[in-house]
């Protein structure tokens, strides 16, 4: 059945697209309509997914702690807490700070969202199953990832609080001193794989994961990808900077609900893009490739959960110092040592 | 510097590139309602002022006018997280005045209480500690160990917090069936769970970055600010009251006092948590032994002390607790003055905190381990 | 700081602390869903003073000596008497202002009677501050007594006549 729907649904695709090509005006009015039939798709893609991800957080972290978890809300363990919870945050009065940069103050949300969406334009669910197959694709990742240092910096400035700037800007000094080995990381990959596409990644990881073969590019990627995220044990930006809490202080009700779906699409997101690099993305025998995609794509997701459910956090600048003398220096090792293998094969 | 109220400064005290932190009463890191007021000089630390007495409640001034037996479930409210030991160091000062012997058994039987107590508030300790150094997960399991010892305790005297289990001359009532097999069991578990934080936590390098070099304290400096209990061994300072001026029925075991050595965070830390396996071994040692007899000695129901004053100390969690009593021959006591260890481990703040970064300040307050109930009384 | 071995051996306590995680993971919850599930207490918990009660009669033990309200350091028990035919005092009024009752059975133990007992119900929150001061009717204990446990596991019911642990 789902093949068949997949067959119809490309020829109905098909089919308009070859109506459309004969004017010049109706072929951009298609491409647009496709575009933003793409972007809907994706929207609600993150939506599910993040619904399921708050509630997994919490029952996983429950189970870690022997305890339960949301158990009332959605009778069968707590499945509709999260909406409960948004729903309550929509209801929440609308505060800004009178000292306030009105403008940042409203825009840093939005922000956030859009940067971590973009991140999905690259992420390969299926053969086919793509926004955009973009040549370059990891170049576009990491510019697509540097967009929420600038939200984070307009959150902390725009909420005119010090303690809020501060936040910010240990955030901010965190985001950006971890992408440089997040991508000397990735370039490993690129390297092996010889392309930048990831669609391409994925295919040429068919005979063997990279995970096998690019383990301290791994373990460099992952102690990265805390950072990009703000999780324990790099949550500095949000818990515990300067005694309050964090770079969101001043937020509240649906502003406030952005930030939090934003983290949560933001840990889908990279985790996807962690699987797709490192561990065969859509690949697999038997089930379909969309059904690995999500598999894996959890599997990655639970792994990063319990790091965060076991860790303390570390202190600014012991941070700063393992970021710049640890892990770039171990990126670059890695990278002169994949280098030096590809040019011998 | 001076502090008005309002938390501001006075005019000409603060020097221009410094400011001022408040770390306010409401806060998920002080252990209670504590103000510290940081003054702040970009990242490092100048001073740490505490700020203290929003949980006063009272208590010696009430004390005078209730009866000696009334004001034993009153000391319980003082250091809620160990109230077994605040009411042992003020029934034992209540018998030394007033001349009581107290049955062998029951001194066995406080000794237990005392005990499972420390290993009760060091987990508190431990959960809180680890929470505030941002690992959540350990909290849950200090708590669900902590249960077992809480459910002991509600056999033995009815209640979970605040026991009110101490009486002048004894103790209020003898253990109750399957108390005996149920710590047993529960001694049996607890090392294993021990070792599991350890290895989750104490054995962290995050941790161990987080808490080595941070707060330190020589042994002087310990000594002459009136340090005790682990806060004193952390530096280097062997001296523990249960071994060293035994009370109660303490002379009769074998235990170890862990001693550390460089006074940080880390090795406060260390030393707390490696009293737990001590306590461990002084249960086992009074299970095996206890001897049989009555738990409480015949004490007139007004009890009317000669006049005359006693201090007596013992080795809480915290440190040293220590109660001057003074009595006018009459049924209250005309005095109970309370030594709080955390009171005098807070006037240590000021000198950990110096130098270091306003991010250390958590884990330094952590490492005091103190309990508001009796820094403020 | 960041020799190779120091590095490894960071590693190593980290995977440590994960493998203590994922044991704990796979324990049992020890938490339960409170109102659906009642919390049994211990035998001997303390939730509030009650009056012991004659069976059949229903009639307290207490004659009204007042050692319990003179124990109590919160002054919150009130006791008003009368005499019978046969000279016997009892109580007409018992009161009981549990909202500031801080539990600390020295009443019960004062009592040389052993009419006072520690009931140990715990489900007591009122709506209004008047509702929580108990009167004689009140503090008797009901006739069906209370479900405890014990700590070798068992459960009995306890108050039904002689009371619980004094």
């Amino acid at each position: 059945m789902p093949a068949d729907l997949g067959a119809f649904l490309q020829g109905v695709f098909d089919q308009v697209h070859l109506w459309a090509s004969q004017s010049p005006f109706w072929s951009a009015l298609f491409s647009l309509g496709w575009g933003i039939v793409k972007v809907i798709l994706v929207l609600g893609f993150i939506i599910v997914n993040v619904l399921v991800l708050v509630w997994l957080e919490r029952k996983f972290s429950g189970r870690v702690q022997s305890r339960l978890g949301p158990m009332r809300v959605g009778r069968p363990h707590g499945w509709a807490q999260t909406i409960a919870d948004m729903i309550k945050l929509l209801g929440k009065e609308d505060i800004v700070p009178r000292a306030a940069d009105k403008a940042l103050f409203v825009i840093a949300p939005v922000v956030i969202f859009t940067a971590t969406m973009l991140v999905y334009v690259v992420v390969p669910m299926g053969p086919r199953t793509i926004v955009s197959d973009l040549n370059i694709g990891v170049l576009y990742l990491a510019a697509a990832a540097s967009f929420t240092v600038i939200s984070v910096l307009m959150a902390g400035w725009g909420s005119s609080s010090k303690w809020s700037l501060l936040g910010a800007l240990r955030g901010a000094a965190m985001l950006v001193s971890y992408e440089v080995p997040m991508v000397l990381a990735v370039i490993g990959v690129v390297l092996l794989s010889g392309t930048l596409s990831t669609n391409a990644i994925v295919e040429s990881q068919s005979g063997l994961w990279y995970i096998l073969v690019q383990p301290i590019g791994f373990l460099v990627f992952l102690a990265a990808l805390f950072a990009e995220l703000n999780r324990v044990p790099f949550d500095l930006a949000e818990a515990e900077s300067e005694l309050v809490s964090g770079f969101n202080i001043e937020y509240s009700g649906l502003r406030f609900a952005f930030f939090f779906l934003a983290e949560y699409a933001n840990l889908l997101a990279l985790s996807a893009i962690a699987v797709t690099l490192y561990f065969g993305g859509w690949q697999g025998p038997f089930l379909p490739p969309f059904v690995w995609f999500m598999l894996k794509t959890y599997g990655f997701i639970l792994l990063v959960m319990w790091i965060r459910w076991t860790l303390p956090r570390v202190r600014v600048d012991q941070l700063l110092e393992f970021g710049w003398k640890v892990l770039l220096p171990a990126a670059l090792v890695n990278l002169a040592v994949t280098g030096v293998y590809v040019l011998l094969t | 510097m001076t502090i008005t109220p309002e938390f501001r400064p006075a005019p000409g005290d603060l020097e221009e590139h410094e400011f001022l932190v408040n770390m306010g009463p409401q806060h998920p890191s002080t252990h209670g309602v504590l103000r510290v007021i940081l003054r702040v000089d970009g990242e490092r630390l100048v001073d740490a002022i505490p700020d203290i007495g929003f949980l006063h409640r009272c208590f010696e001034k009430v004390a005078e006018g209730w009866t000696y037996q009334q004001v034993v479930p009153l000391t319980d409210r003082l250091d809620y997280v160990s109230a077994m030991t605040n009411e042992l160091a003020y029934v034992m000062a209540v018998e030394k005045l007033a001349g009581i012997e107290v049955p062998e058994r029951a001194q066995w039987l406080r000794v237990l209480v005392a005990e499972l107590q420390r290993i009760a508030s060091h987990l508190v300790w431990f959960g809180t500690f680890a929470l505030d150094l941002g690992a959540t997960t350990p909290f849950l399991y200090a708590i669900r160990e902590r249960e077992h010892i809480l459910d002991l305790f509600e056999a033995l005297c009815g209640a979970r917090l605040t026991y009110s289990y101490m009486r002048i001359g004894g103790v209020r009532g003898d253990l109750p069936p399957g108390f005996v097999g149920k710590t047993r069991e529960f001694l049996k578990l607890m090392p294993s769970r021990l070792r599991e934080y350890e290895n989750l936590f104490m054995r962290n390098r995050i941790f161990e970055n987080r808490t080595k070099g941070i707060g330190r304290v020589t042994a002087e400096e310990a000594v002459a600010y009136g340090a005790s209990g682990p806060t004193l061994r952390g530096s280097g300072v062997d001296w523990d009251l249960r071994r060293d001026e035994p009370y109660s029925a303490y002379d009769r075991f074998e235990f170890g006092v862990p001693v550390g050595q460089s006074g940080d965070v880390y090795d406060r830390a260390v030393c707390r948590f490696k009293e737990m396996y001590e306590s461990l071994k002084i249960v086992e040692q009074v299970l095996d032994g206890l001897p049989e007899g009555d738990v409480r000695a015949k004490v007139p129901r007004v009890l009317k002390p000669p006049a005359g004053d006693v201090y007596t100390r013992v080795e809480s969690p915290r440190g040293e607790v220590g109660v001057y009593l003074v009595s006018d021959g009459g049924p209250k006591p005309y005095r109970v003055k309370w030594r709080a260890p955390s009171f005098a481990h807070l006037r240590l703040l000021p000198v950990m905190a110096k130098g270091h970064m306003v991010a250390d300040i958590v884990a330094i307050i952590g490492s005091i381990d103190i309990i508001l109930g009796e820094v403020d009384r | 700081m960041h020799s190779l071995t120091s590095l490894l051996t960071g590693l190593w306590s980290f995977i440590c602390g994960l493998w203590v995680t994922l044991v704990n993971a796979v324990r049992p919850p020890v938490t339960f869903q409170y109102p659906e599930k009642y919390y049994v207490p211990l035998e001997g918990f303390r939730g509030y003073p009650a009056l012991v009660v004659d069976p059949e009669t229903r009639e307290t033990k207490c004659n009204g000596c007042q050692a319990c309200a003179r124990a109590c350091p919160l002054g919150v028990i009130h006791i008003e008497t009368a005499q019978r035919e046969d000279k016997k005092r009892y109580p007409v009024e018992w009161r009981l202002e549990f909202g500031r009752c801080m539990v600390c059975n020295l009443c019960v133990e004062a009592c040389p009677f052993g009419a006072l007992t520690m009931s140990p119900e715990y489900e007591f929150a009122e709506y209004r501050p008047e509702d929580l001061v108990y009167n004689l009717e009140a503090l008797k204990l009901p006739p069906e007594g209370f479900e405890v446990r014990r700590l070798d596991g068992s459960t009995v019911r306890t108050g039904l006549a002689g009371g619980g642990r004094g």
